[in-house]
């Protein structure tokens, strides 16, 4: 009974030692802190614009017996164009394309037109082309080129399909230097497709070139709106410029 | 022997009762120390006692707020001047601390160190230059159009 008293005095009396030593040592050991932030900074990296006419990972037919042109630039078909300036290299199969060090100059549209020699390429074989940026970012484009002796015509068909005038272009070997598309302002070009990127109603027409349209491929183009258009079933050699009426 | 041990059992309650009254006394009175904590001024004591002031004093958010890193690219570079100036009556360390999301591969470098320790008396003042890099090497072409958050920050605490 007695032995049970003492124990419980001395667990309380442990108890308010421990919390009373607790509370001076808080006391003791109080320091004065404090921190200070700086608002915070918000840090945007500079955008790059560094494109090709031929996509990154592309395998391209191209016609023997003639050079094989393509463009290299410093913008996007929306007109945002990089601000420093770009280095570049330009290779075909590892082998440079150029003797000089290739720069497209910053804060304005700048492009270089690159030609591979007919000669240097064998009808059945395939080439690698590879455009690497070396700054301020670095970027690969690389894309294959596959050398063919097929001899195909340009086509194009033209279709109303209610709610949006369909033409397919059919590019054969050699694609026009100049293809006109006629659309009036009451149709409203797919801005989703490359090559109509940057085509709107009001512009009525836009044309395309040698440099957008790659032999040997078809294109589908799409402009919304419900005219009555003729249909043009019959794959029709293409001219410099189609309407769509 | 019943009512003894009813006693005794009464007694023993009593005596929790009380162990219990006194931790939660203690215990309140230990938290309510810390919830009414202020500073005072004033001298409202015959013996003149006062706390001591604790005054630093920085130049990291005018110097931050005029910092602009848009439109960053690799091989960028600047360079910043933080102050630190320890008026209080009590020594001070401090340690500048930099926090970024890491979505860009940038660097923060100290010339000297990002902390140190400005010792009581005299007015004084530690400089330290921060610089701010983006690697040349550090260049791909994902980085572009990326943003980050920076927030720099100065710790001090007293010391004895």
């Amino acid at each position: 009974m007695k032995k049970n008293l003492i124990l419980r005095v001395s667990v309380a009396l442990l108890l308010t030692l421990v919390l009373v030593s607790g509370a001076v040592l808080s006391v003791v050991y109080a320091r004065y802190v404090s921190r200070t932030n700086s608002l915070p900074t918000l840090v945007t990296a500079e955008d790059f614009y560094f494109e090709c006419n031929f996509e990154h990972g592309g395998l391209y037919l191209f016609p023997t017996g003639k050079d094989f042109v393509f463009k290299v630039k410093n913008y996007d078909a929306l007109g945002n164009v990089t601000t420093p300036d770009t280095d570049y290299t330009v290779t075909l199969d590892a082998a440079p394309l150029h003797t000089d060090a290739p720069r497209l100059t910053g804060g304005v549209e700048s492009e270089r037109i690159f030609t591979i020699d007919h000669t240097l390429l064998t009808v059945g074989q395939k080439y690698t082309v590879e455009i690497t940026s070396s700054a301020p970012y670095e970027k690969t484009i690389s894309y294959q080129i596959f050398v063919v002796a097929d001899t195909v015509e340009n086509f194009y068909t033209l279709k109303d399909c209610g709610n949006w005038v369909q033409l397919d272009l059919y590019i054969g070997t050699t694609p026009p230097s100049e293809l006109t598309v006629q659309y009036g302002a009451d149709l409203s070009p797919d801005n989703t497709h490359p090559l109509m990127r940057a085509w709107e109603s009001s512009d009525e027409n836009k044309t395309l070139t040698d440099f957008d349209l790659h032999p040997y491929t078809h294109y589908t183009l799409i402009f919304f709106g419900a005219r009555n258009v003729t249909n043009v079933t019959e794959k029709t050699p293409l001219t410099d410029t189609i309407i769509l009426e | 022997m019943k009512q003894y041990k009813r006693i005794r059992r009464s007694g023993s309650a009593s005596f929790y009762a009380l162990i219990f009254a006194l931790v939660l006394v203690i215990l309140s009175s230990y938290l309510t120390a810390d919830f009414y904590a202020r500073y005072r001024t004033g001298d409202t004591a015959a013996d003149n006692s006062s706390v001591a002031s604790f005054t630093v004093e920085t130049n990291l958010q005018t110097q931050t707020a005029s910092l602009v890193l848009e439109n960053i690219k690799p091989g960028f570079e600047k360079t910043i001047s933080l102050t630190v100036t320890n008026k209080s009556e009590v020594s001070i360390s401090y340690e500048f601390q930099v926090d970024f999301t890491e979505n860009l591969p940038l660097e923060f470098t100290f010339t000297n160190t990002r902390a140190g320790q400005l010792l009581i008396g005299m007015p004084q003042t530690a400089t330290h230059t921060l610089t701010i890099k983006w690697p040349d090497d550090e260049k791909d072409v994902s980085l572009t159009s990326e943003i980050d958050i920076l927030t720099i920050s100065l710790i001090c605490t007293q010391v004895d």
